[in-house]
């Protein structure tokens, strides 16, 4: 009766070490991606019925090497080095095989971070088609608050592609800076519940720079575009969620999204789901918007995502084109520029959803990298993951 | 603010983007908030998830009876229906099982079969239920002491106070459960479980407590001898929980998992408000469907369908009853974290604030959960109404 409990057996801490101003550092965030709702309030979308399919072993797979910066290394190898918690590939939509760390049993969901920025774009492609939301309009059309504010002379399109003037940076050091509140409205931080996530938002001020010209990775977009889907339909994001995506999709467990002080959902970064459900998502992608045979969402919207749309000298004037050097980011997601057509959805500390259209195989893999961000082993993953969708 | 009855336009708590009604931090418990918080517990508290396993869901068969128009007695006496009862005392959801079979189920206010529902100290007895199969296992002795478990807890008022005594609410340790008092102890619970910010205005020398566990270490008098008296005070339950996740070494959720959620064949994995250290809220924090409460009342009736030791829910039926026990059950008792509703049925009962109950007739083979949101924590005439009423289905099913 005295010694390590369950939890420290299987974690190597204590679940009492595990606290709202620690949760995402090594080595908690193994357990705290997996269980974001014991910090944070969210909301759970449902599934209809049927279950998860038994997983399926990657098997002579984790042998294979791939040629990394530093020289061939197997997957196996590699799937360790970058804290891979869970894993999932499919191709041409059936399930190839399935990894998961010791800590991640088969079925558990995992927050996706930003890959919530990709998924929530889906509601808004899906509001377009159905003439809900104007890609074109001006913010204000459907959030007149957001007169004064940096999104008082965007457009909806700027929000998409991340191309606002926002004038906001990450301080992580300053409490009372603009990024400290935000992260304190969203309720992932300590000392929230003040302030709402939407308030917040209304108070950030624009640069000089004319919206639409550089790509500026900014998260408060996309917690906006929560908001602009929620005013174009008038119904929340969670009744979204289930009606017009999680239940048309065929997804075989729930899913959740942190919410704040009114319920607003984190659409910035706070949905969690199985990888296999992240996988049915990118798989929908790459049927053009079709899931078990019925449309989720219109093929042109889809097209302009992850092939047309985009602006490449957007990309080339931001921070990121290292990664992809012939890239593009439209709608939330990421064009590689590869040959391949292949597109992404990315997530701090290791999220990532890969489609490569060419070879018809899509990956989820999940992880609790100790940094947010790596730049490093981001470009790393890219070449593991286009090798492993050759592999397959 | 006042409440609305299900008759009552429903006011749009949380509804639209922004919501223009949100229910205040301190007051989510109150009229009429606690009419949309009590099925939305996961959006405004951290949970941790009690799984219900990937088994088959157990389906529970049909053996419908409109009841709506059952004639019942009203709070104030006067004659009613069953519906009209329901909706006097603000009912959120409530099902009839007659020989395990649904005999009538209805549901209100926004709630449908997957909504999880706060259970208040229904939690209880899950908890307790729980506890009987680590003693069945031979993990917990009932006679020894509590700090043969938790020896910390020997400069606590639990020290020399047995597992039973805990079981039951004798132990004379002191804790105020004055419900409307911020500073009692039960007010202090609400701070130490994350379910309530520190009030503001409070006297900022207070020592609040920043989880359970811290609580009930603070906990160091005694009012009377240990198995004197029973007296109903909810930490006992945590301490209760404390003591079957030392022995197990698992967390309360994930025994509630394993030991009755995956057994019961639930429809939705059920959740625990968890505090800031992340342990679970035994005494009150459960939330499940209701058809899941029906399936655990059931579970009880069939004297735990062996999953729970049929030797502890024989056990749990007696008690030592009246005279004058409490005012809605006069020959009442209270044994291993369930209610005796009286000395001649030896019917069980879980019970919470607000209006949860589960009612389980072995005379009648009947189970009832009513899961509901009064207005005020405690309305012996709503619960003695509702009690009445139990009595006129079992008479109109029988």
């Amino acid at each position: 009766m005295t010694g390590k409990t369950a939890f420290e057996t299987s974690y190597g801490f204590a679940r009492k070490d595990v606290r709202l101003d620690n949760w995402r550092l090594k080595p908690f965030n193994q357990w705290s991606f997996q269980n974001v709702g014991e910090l944070v309030p969210s909301v759970h979308i449902a599934t209809g019925p049927g279950g998860e399919e038994p997983a399926k072993a990657l098997g002579g797979l984790l042998d294979e090497k791939v040629g990394l910066a530093n020289g061939p290394e197997t997957v196996g190898a590699f799937l360790q080095r970058s804290d891979t918690d869970g894993l999932t590939i499919l191709k041409a939509g059936k399930p190839v095989g399935e990894w998961s760390a010791p800590h991640m049993p088969f079925g558990a969901r995992h927050i996706i971070f930003s890959i919530s920025k990709s998924v929530t774009a889906v509601l808004a492609g899906i509001l377009e088609g159905e003439g809900l939301l104007d890609p074109n309009a001006p913010v204000t059309k459907y959030i007149p608050e957001a007169r004064g504010s940096a999104y008082g002379d965007a457009s909806v399109r700027h929000v998409l592609d991340m191309t606002v003037s926002l004038d906001f940076e990450e301080a992580y050091l300053d409490p009372l800076s603009a990024f400290a509140r935000y992260r304190r409205s969203t309720l992932w931080n300590p000392g929230g519940g003040s302030e709402s996530l939407s308030a917040f938002l209304m108070t950030i001020q624009r640069l000089a720079e004319p919206h639409g010209q550089t790509y500026r990775y900014r998260s408060p977009n996309s917690d906006l575009l929560g908001i602009l889907v929620e005013r174009a339909s008038g119904k929340r994001v969670s009744e979204l969620l289930g009606e017009k995506l999680w239940l048309p999709l065929g997804a075989a467990s729930e899913m959740s999204v942190t919410v704040d002080m009114e319920g607003t959902a984190r659409t910035a970064g706070g949905m969690s789901m199985t990888p296999r459900d992240l996988a049915r998502i990118g798989e929908m992608m790459r049927r053009g918007g079709i899931a078990n045979g019925r449309r989720v969402v219109p093929e042109a919207w889809v097209r302009d995502t992850v092939a047309t749309g985009g602006s490449h000298e957007a990309w080339q004037r931001g921070t990121m084109a290292f990664l992809f050097p012939k890239g593009r980011y439209r709608n939330k997601w990421y064009q590689t520029g590869h040959d391949s057509g292949a597109f992404c959805g990315i997530g701090i500390h290791g999220q990532w959803l890969y489609v490569n259209p060419k070879t018809e195989v899509v990956i989820a893999k999940m992880s609790s990298q100790p940094e947010p961000v790596d730049d490093k082993l981001d470009q790393d993953i890219v070449t593991f993951l286009d090798a492993l969708s050759r592999i397959v | 603010m006042t409440s609305y009855r299900n008759s009552d336009p429903r006011p749009p708590i949380m509804q639209g983007s922004p919501p223009k009604l949100v229910p205040p931090k301190l007051d989510w418990d109150r009229p009429p908030w606690n009419r949309w918080a009590f099925q939305h517990i996961r959006e405004f508290l951290p949970t941790v998830e009690v799984w219900r396993g990937s088994g088959h869901r157990h389906r529970l068969q049909r053996a419908e009876v409109d009841l709506d128009d059952l004639p019942v007695v009203g709070s104030n006496g006067a004659p009613t229906t069953l519906a009209g009862l329901l909706d006097e005392t603000y009912c959120d959801g409530f099902l009839v099982l007659k020989d395990g079979k649904i005999a009538y189920e209805r549901y209100f206010n926004g709630m449908d079969e997957r909504t999880l529902h706060l259970s208040q100290s229904m939690a209880k007895s899950v908890t307790g239920s729980v506890c009987g199969i680590l003693v069945g296992r031979g993990l917990i002795d009932p006679a020894k002491l509590v700090t043969d478990y938790l020896p910390e807890l020997g400069e606590t008022g639990w020290a020399g106070a047995s597992v039973q005594q805990v079981l039951d609410m004798t132990t004379g340790v002191r804790f105020s459960e004055e419900y409307t008092d911020r500073y009692s102890e039960i007010g202090q619970v609400d701070v130490a479980t994350g379910w309530k910010p520190i009030p503001p205005g409070s006297d900022p020398e207070f020592p609040w407590p920043s989880h359970l566990f811290e609580l009930i270490l603070r906990l160091k008098d005694k009012v009377r001898p240990h198995g004197e008296a029973f007296e109903y005070r909810s930490i006992e339950t945590d301490v209760l929980a404390f003591i079957m996740e030392r022995v197990s070494g698992k967390r309360l959720a994930q025994l509630v998992s394993e030991e009755l959620w995956q057994k019961l064949g639930a429809d939705e994995s059920a959740c625990f408000t968890v505090d800031s250290a992340g342990y679970a809220l035994a005494d009150g924090g459960f939330n499940a469907t209701l058809r899941d409460y029906g399936r655990f009342g059931q579970l009880i009736l069939d004297n735990g369908g062996g999953v729970i030791p049929a030797e502890w829910v024989g056990a749990t039926r007696t008690g030592k009853h009246g005279p004058d026990f409490s005012p809605s059950l006069p020959d009442g008792s209270y044994r291993n974290q369930f209610w005796i509703e009286d000395s001649r049925s030896r019917s069980l009962m879980c019970r919470g604030v607000f209006g949860q109950m589960t009612h389980m007739s072995w005379e009648h083979r009947m189970v009832v959960v009513k899961l509901s949101t009064y207005p005020d924590f405690l309305n012996s005439a709503y619960s003695v109404a509702t009690q009445k009423a139990v009595h006129a289905i079992a008479a109109a099913l029988a």
